[in-house]
């Protein structure tokens, strides 16, 4: 297919213009309760045209490849140019890299639910466990850029993310999400099972509550919440088409102090075998791996080809999107927050009267300030866990990570998270985070 | 499509018990303005194609969009009938009792990228007129939705949509501040929502009032405009009300004030998630969930209301790729007693109104809790607005507020075209 469209493209050499087609299949198990709920598998194939003018961008989206020719017409016509030279056209690496295309999945359908009804079995023969709900999906797709310029890429996306939830009703509805994920990879679900019941069974467990005032407190954040945190907070703000002119009247700049010393993180699509990894992103960008902060100081924002000419600089290799109906925007992919030096016993030890905060359950943020939900949250008396606190949030906004006194010296690779921005949701990335100690913190909402 | 669908029906009649097609085709065309610029405009076509089966009494689903051979979409159907979920329910449909619904504008289905073009620089002429220090995003979209359903006894229905929608964003800045201005709207009907956006812009920009400098207490007095109930309740009304939540055992009827009632609308004119039969052919209509504070119904796709030997109540909806589950339609909120809403605000001796949250309101659905910043709201002293609230958390519980209603206004909007509702004021929300 990849000859044909370079034969189209090669009409409009004198202007830039990318294409992008995506085709694959996926599947999407779920089970409720004790029973299966959905099997359904999807063939997908579609396409977009792009054309970018100075100040101006045109998209089309398509079904039908064989129109090809006529969409990028179309293109031309809604991006109102007029003269045949794009000016805009950036100066990039041509690149030719084809794998060979694998978009089919080696496992049986049927081995992937018995493997799922034997974990919702398992779920639900827990103690104090009600109901289960357990999402399955995977993607094996095969996409295709190409631009004017004479880039040709074929790359390989495969992708699989399965959540397991356990309902309890005790006393309240306890909803306890546990979420895996990989590059397509199904070991992933064979190798898991004791980790997902362990986690369910430490959740599930009888606990004396607590309340808590609303306030400041030293908090403990468990390598899960800690690298969504990271990633929510700082990641999104220092993406480079949606960064704030100032934040507390400070303006974030290359060279800056914005976290305390004990903070370096990455952006790395260059780690392979994880969900956010990529050999180029979706505007056809080597991806190299970009330093964000490196003890503290800013090194750099993530970019597209656009956010880049804004700040003048070159892209890092973040464009990406969820699927061919969607255009390239910035986009984190494997997210890293490098260890420090710290192990957990000696952080809970520290801590007088604060807490720890464990697991993912959701969050918000306008870029600016932020509200976050942990999963779980216990309350640490005399470097002691002694009490458990039902539905806390944490809120602040970038200044808190100031107040990072500790790192963890083991990380931890969370594959069971997507990201959303925008419209675009779910997209494949992993983070990978320790431990991180914060001298304060606003927490609030505690109630039974 | 027309004989894509019927040929694939025909062909998979011949080796599943029932079969069922659906096609779904979408054209959309956007204008995205940022700061008096048009910088982007796109037009997106989708289609897609679904086979549902029923086979020895079990149901399989398989979606294809783009090009696709009917054997191997058959084939695809036959693994997953082999491993589905047994059902009771057939996909024979009689396509009766439908009612005539308002949802297709021949104006807006002819918009093209020429006119949506005209209109983008009316709308940024005019916003240029109100203020030289506006920031602001704003996209227009026009859709044509094409829906199409051949159920098992070869009976076909089918219907058109059109839809316009603005979603603007933008800040007001001056030397001391700033204050955020927000519209969303969509309408079956057609683009005069365009002089509706332009009203609401320029009132926003008019309630000029200095920051508020008082102490709130933890627990307010709040009343929350339309736009705001919109923004919390949304995602938490269409999580409470899921069929689905019964089959997981989380079922749990909830019990409001009895000032409210909530209704789920398949069939209001020109509201963008009306039509006349849901995904499945099963006609909409105008079902209670909430009647005085009693939770009365969910809503219900076939197969959630197969499990309790229930009818479906027409809301079964597909998304890309996935198989018809329970959707709200339209959202419709009454209340039984409704008062005017400067008659509430001057009753009120300290409280807060507010008119736009943090991220639209993205609630936790699981739990029912919003838990948000406040991006547009006034301090409310002795009944009258006296100053901006700026940079204050407010946690709405849904559960527990919709039981502290002490009033409901009579100034029942619709916002982005999918939920109606008046202002709402509540006792005892949590700020901080």
């Amino acid at each position: 297919m990849y000859e044909y469209l370079r034969r189209v493209l090669d009409r409009y050499a004198d202007k830039f213009i990318e294409i992008y087609i995506e085709e694959g299949i996926s599947t999407r198990i779920r089970c409720r309760g004790k029973h299966i709920e959905d099997v359904s598998k999807s063939k997908n194939f579609g396409g977009q045209v792009r054309i970018v003018d100075c100040n101006r961008s045109a998209f089309i989206s398509f079904n039908n490849v064989r129109e090809i020719d006529n969409y990028i017409k179309s293109a031309i016509n809604l991006a109102g140019i007029k003269s045949s030279k794009n000016n805009c056209a950036i100066e990039r690496e041509v690149v030719t890299y084809l794998e060979e295309c694998k978009n089919y999945d080696e496992i049986s359908l049927k081995y992937k639910v018995d493997k799922l009804l034997n974990y919702n079995r398992k779920i639900n023969e827990l103690n104090g466990v009600d109901s289960s709900v357990i999402t399955y999906g995977d993607s094996y797709k095969t996409v295709y850029y190409l631009n004017s310029m004479g880039s040709t890429i074929i790359q390989n996306k495969n992708d699989l993310i399965a959540s397991f939830t356990a309902v309890t009703k005790n006393g309240f509805v306890n909803i306890i999400p546990s979420v895996l994920g990989s590059n397509g990879n199904f070991s992933v679900i064979n190798d898991a099972e004791n980790d997902v019941l362990t986690l369910m069974n430490e959740s599930i467990k009888k606990w004396d509550y607590t309340e808590l005032k609303n306030g400041n407190y030293p908090i403990i954040l468990d390598p899960i919440l800690s690298g969504v945190f990271v990633h929510e907070i700082v990641g999104h703000l220092l993406e480079g088409d949606s960064i704030p002119q100032k934040i507390n009247n400070k303006v974030l700049e290359i060279g800056s102090k914005i976290t305390s010393d004990f903070i370096t993180v990455e952006d790395r699509p260059d780690i392979p075998g994880r969900r956010g990894s990529y050999k180029f992103d979706d505007q056809g960008i080597r991806a190299n791996g970009t330093t964000i902060i490196k003890n503290g100081v800013l090194q750099s924002y993530l970019h597209s080809n656009e956010s880049a000419a804004k700040y003048n600089v070159k892209s890092t290799g973040n464009a990406r999107l969820v699927n061919y109906k969607y255009k390239p925007i910035v986009r984190m992919s494997n997210f890293v927050v490098n260890d420090g030096e710290s192990c957990f016993e000696d952080m809970v030890k520290d801590i007088e009267y604060g807490i720890y905060a464990t697991g993912w359950r959701g969050g918000n943020t306008d870029m600016i300030n932020f509200t976050v939900f942990p999963r779980d949250a216990y309350l640490v008396q005399n470097g002691k866990i002694t009490k458990k606190l039902n539905n806390i949030y944490l809120s602040g906004d970038i200044s808190i990570f100031m107040n990072v006194r500790k790192v963890g010296n083991k990380s931890v690779l969370n594959q069971g998270v997507s990201c959303s921005k925008l419209d675009q949701r779910s997209l494949p990335i992993s983070i990978s985070s320790p431990h991180i100690l914060l001298s304060s913190c606003f927490v609030g909402g505690t109630y039974k | 499509m027309r004989d894509l669908d019927y040929n694939l029906f025909y062909d998979s009649k011949k080796k599943f018990d029932e079969v069922e097609v659906f096609s779904f085709s979408r054209k959309e065309t956007s204008i995205y303005l940022k700061d008096n610029n048009i910088i982007d405009a796109s037009e997106n076509e989708s289609s897609q194609l679904a086979l549902r089966v029923i086979n020895n009494g079990r149901l399989g689903y398989v979606t294809s969009s783009g090009h696709f051979r009917n054997c191997e979409l058959i084939e695809l159907a036959k693994d997953t009938a082999a491993l589905g979920e047994k059902v009771r329910f057939s996909l024979d449909n009689n396509f009766e009792n439908y009612q005539f619904v308002n949802i297709y504008n021949d104006d807006l289905c002819a918009m093209d990228i020429n006119r949506m073009n005209k209109l983008a620089n009316e709308t940024m002429s005019n916003l240029k007129n109100l203020s030289d220090f506006l920031q602001y995003n704003c996209r227009l979209t026009t859709v044509v939705d094409n829906i199409n359903l051949i159920s098992n006894n070869t009976k076909k229905c089918s219907y058109v949509k059109t839809h316009f929608s603005i979603n603007f964003e933008g800040k007001l800045i001056s030397d001391n501040n700033s204050r955020i201005l927000n519209y969303k709207n969509a309408t079956c009907r057609g683009i005069e929502i365009s002089k509706n956006f332009l009203d609401s812009i320029i009132k926003q920009k008019e309630c000029e009032l200095p920051y508020n400098k008082e102490k709130l207490p933890e627990l307010c007095e709040v009343v929350l405009t339309p736009n705001c109930v919109y923004s919390i309740f949304k995602n938490i009304f269409a999580m409470s009300f899921n069929g689905k939540r019964a089959s997981a055992g989380i079922v749990k009827r909830e019990k409001y004030s009895n000032l409210i009632n909530i209704f789920d609308d398949g069939i209001s004119d020109w509201m963008i998630n009306s039509q006349p039969f849901d995904d499945e052919g099963v006609a909409c209509k105008k079902n209670i969930l909430v009647h005085e504070g009693e939770n009365q119904n969910f809503i219900f796709d076939k197969r959630t209301a197969d499990i309790f030997n229930f009818r479906s109540s027409g809301n079964g909806k597909r998304g890309w790729g996935s198989p018809p589950a329970p959707v709200p339609n339209n959202f419709i909120i009454t209340g039984n007693v409704v008062n005017n809403i400067s008659d509430i605000i001057q009753s009120i001796k300290q409280g807060i109104l507010v008119d736009y949250v943090i991220n639209d309101g993205k609630s936790q659905p699981t739990n029912g809790i919003y838990s948000g910043y406040i991006l547009r709201g006034y301090y409310i002293k002795d009944g009258v607005l006296t100053s901006v609230i700026n940079g204050k958390h407010l946690k709405v519980e849904a559960s527990d507020s919709l039981n502290k209603i002490v009033a409901i206004g009579d100034d029942s909007t619709v916002i982005n075209g999918e939920m109606c509702t008046p202002s709402i004021y509540l006792s005892g929300v949590k700020i901080s």
